[in-house]
């Protein structure tokens, strides 16, 4: 995500307020500006892509209703980043209880779209990196996306996560060291 | 950048060779379309916490209420199998029924299209008296349904494929105040809706289990359904209910395990006042209205006997906190049963109780010829209802063979043919009241 790591992009600051004061055009237009960003988080965090598209378009109304609220002590990546992810979280909740619609498998990851890239189909030589990624727990493959995916901070991975930092520290150490021995295997073979 | 020491290179470059699924063609569209109109209900001073602003503006869905009512009076009847039991059920769902007058929420419905394969999403603002007024607005699109109960009008503006792009205005007044006669509109929402309640109520051996549901305590039910024989739709469904509540907070409909549709009532509030007028579109000036007329009229009880000729049966024993809330009489009605297949509905009389958001009708309707044949009047196309005989053991119908139908695809009820009329009792009742009020009916 642009800037996700520290003070908003200047640039933004008039939209912001535009946004704030209720401009469904400025909202709109600073959600296409971090949307690659949250839907890289969302899309690996809950793997059915309806489900997903679903979670993207609770947590982007949740923001625009909230974003009055939004007094700038984040930034608002950062900030969308956090609804992003108790979107995803409220989104497992409610999978937990109900019967599972889909499996996280590589093949979750295609993209039928005509004229899309086919994900499985790119990440053929990162198959066994994107099965460890998805099998991890969702809050350390969120702390993974965040902080390595993303370039946030601990700290920001932090707010976003609503855990301390060492807590970030924690979950970053149980879940790279599988991600990272698959990676170096696969650099050898290559 | 901050942080970027932290940050595990590697891993770093194969995340980002990672490509990211493109959005559904139509997800900014929805977006727009949501925003634009959360900016419209702020212009029109109702906030997220406004709650009894809202009301004016967007209100709710009878058949949203339909569910919770049904889903109540379902559980009720459960034997449960988990930590709740059927009395700690019941008296929950009953005491947040007795003292809620009106509900607002937002539903989120997700749907399976058998042509594209793919799931759709939609949202609604609800609203909904226990008096039976609703309101259905369509979030981020065109639609837009309100039913007043005063007047028994519903109107509505959607879309239809057969105008292209343009606004389809329609009011259907003359409405029934419920089944088997043609009620408000419950299309938008109701088969999903009606057959969850259903299920509950015609399951004989569900399960009721504790679960957290987003850090709230829930029950969850699951109950078999049969699906129709002509397009199998549905076999299975999975309903959450909130604990504090009672009311339902989500339905998952599958068919051999595979995920048909979702229903989630999100936000659910229970607003202390309503104005009337939330219950009424305008229409713009010159707009181009269809106007349908179900052929019933509200009046008094007293003048129902000279508008159809025969005095209506009224229950002399109903149950607990129930009161007559309207009396509807049509000297023509369509004609009821699967595909419309019973004779000609003529003269007939529908009494409305209601208790909360309780309610139930019964229906009288004249008889033609002895040699006439009648079929279940809620009855449904493609799908053969669970019914029993049931032969009346008191009052002025005792002897009489009545049918009593407990399926998850139509609402509970019971229904006989006298020597002059076709009785219909249909609605919020198990099966013990269905047949206590039908017991207590006078002789026609």
């Amino acid at each position: 995500m642009r800037k996700a790591d520290g003070d908003p992009d200047p640039k933004l600051g008039p939209v912001i307020a535009r946004a704030r004061r209720g401009d469904a055009q400025a909202f709109t237009a600073l959600l296409r500006y971090h949307d690659r960003a949250l839907r890289g988080l969302v899309f690996r965090l809950i793997p059915d892509r309806d489900r997903a598209e679903d979670v993207l378009q609770d947590a982007y109304l949740k923001a625009f209703r909230a974003l009055p609220g939004f007094r700038g002590e984040s930034s608002l990546a950062t900030w969308l980043y956090r609804i992003a992810y108790n979107a995803c979280l409220d989104e497992r909740r409610r999978t937990r209880a109900a019967p599972k619609e889909a499996t996280i498998s590589v093949e979750d990851l295609r993209d039928p779209r005509a004229g899309g890239p086919d994900i499985a189909e790119t990440v053929v030589g990162r198959s066994a990196f994107v099965v460890a990624l998805m099998s991890l727990p969702l809050e350390e493959r969120a702390a993974v996306l965040l902080v390595d995916g993303g370039g946030l901070s601990y700290a920001d991975a932090a707010h976003v996560l609503g855990v301390p930092v060492g807590t970030v520290a924690s979950r970053l150490n149980r879940a790279r060291p599988t991600l990272r021995r698959i990676l170096e295997s696969e650099g050898e073979a290559s | 950048m901050k942080g970027n020491r932290e940050r595990d290179a590697l891993i770093a470059q194969a995340i980002a060779q990672l490509p990211i699924p493109e959005h559904r063609p139509d997800f900014w569209a929805k977006i727009d379309a949501l925003v634009t109109d959360e900016v419209s209900f702020r212009r029109q001073g109702v906030g997220p916490q406004s709650v009894a602003a809202r009301w004016t503006l967007r209100a709710a869905a009878g058949v949203v209420v339909a569910v919770v009512v049904a889903v109540a009076i379902a559980l009720l009847q459960l034997r449960t199998t988990g930590e709740a039991s059927a009395a700690e059920v019941k008296e929950r769902v009953a005491a947040a029924l007795m003292k809620e007058q009106a509900v607002a929420g937002e539903i989120v419905y997700r749907a399976l299209d058998s042509r594209t394969g793919k799931v759709e999403t939609e949202r609604w603002r609800f609203a909904n008296t226990a008096r039976g007024d609703f309101r259905l607005t369509v979030l981020g699109g065109t639609g837009d349904l309100a039913y007043d109960t005063r007047t028994g009008v519903e109107r509505a503006i959607t879309t239809s494929a057969s105008l292209g792009a343009g606004r389809f205005y329609a009011v259907r007044s003359g409405l029934a105040p419920g089944p088997p006669d043609p009620g408000p509109s419950d299309s938008v929402l109701g088969r999903e809706l009606g057959a969850v309640v259903r299920a509950l109520l015609a399951a004989h051996d569900p399960r009721v289990d504790e679960i957290d549901y987003g850090g709230a305590q829930a029950w969850r039910v699951v109950v078999p359904v049969r699906p129709n024989r002509v397009y199998p739709d549905v076999d299975r469904l999975d309903i959450t209910v909130d604990q504090e509540t009672g009311f339902p907070l989500r339905a998952v409909a599958t068919l051999g395990g595979h995920f048909r549709s979702e229903l989630r009532i999100v936000d659910l509030k229970a607003p202390a006042t309503l104005s009337p007028a939330a219950f009424s579109i305008r229409f713009p000036k010159h707009a181009e209205v269809l106007r349908t007329d179900g052929g019933f009229r509200r009046m008094p009880l007293d003048d129902a006997r000279s508008t159809v000729g025969y005095s209506p049966p009224v229950p002399a024993r109903i149950p607990t906190g129930y009161q007559l809330a309207e009396v509807a009489v049509a000297r023509r009605a369509p004609s009821t049963g699967a595909g419309g297949a019973n004779p000609p509905s003529r003269d007939v009389a529908a009494l409305a109780y209601r208790r909360g958001f309780d309610k139930f009708v019964v229906t009288s309707r004249a008889r033609g010829p002895r040699d006439e044949r009648w079929r279940d009047p809620l009855g449904i196309e493609g799908i053969n209802l669970r019914s029993t005989v049931v032969t009346l053991t008191r009052g002025a119908l005792a002897g009489t063979r009545a049918q009593l139908v407990l399926d998850p695809r139509v609402v509970p009820h019971l229904w006989l043919v006298t020597p002059d009329l076709v009785i219909t009792v249909a609605g919020d009742l198990n099966r013990s009241q269905l047949v206590e009020v039908v017991e207590s009916l006078p002789a026609p």
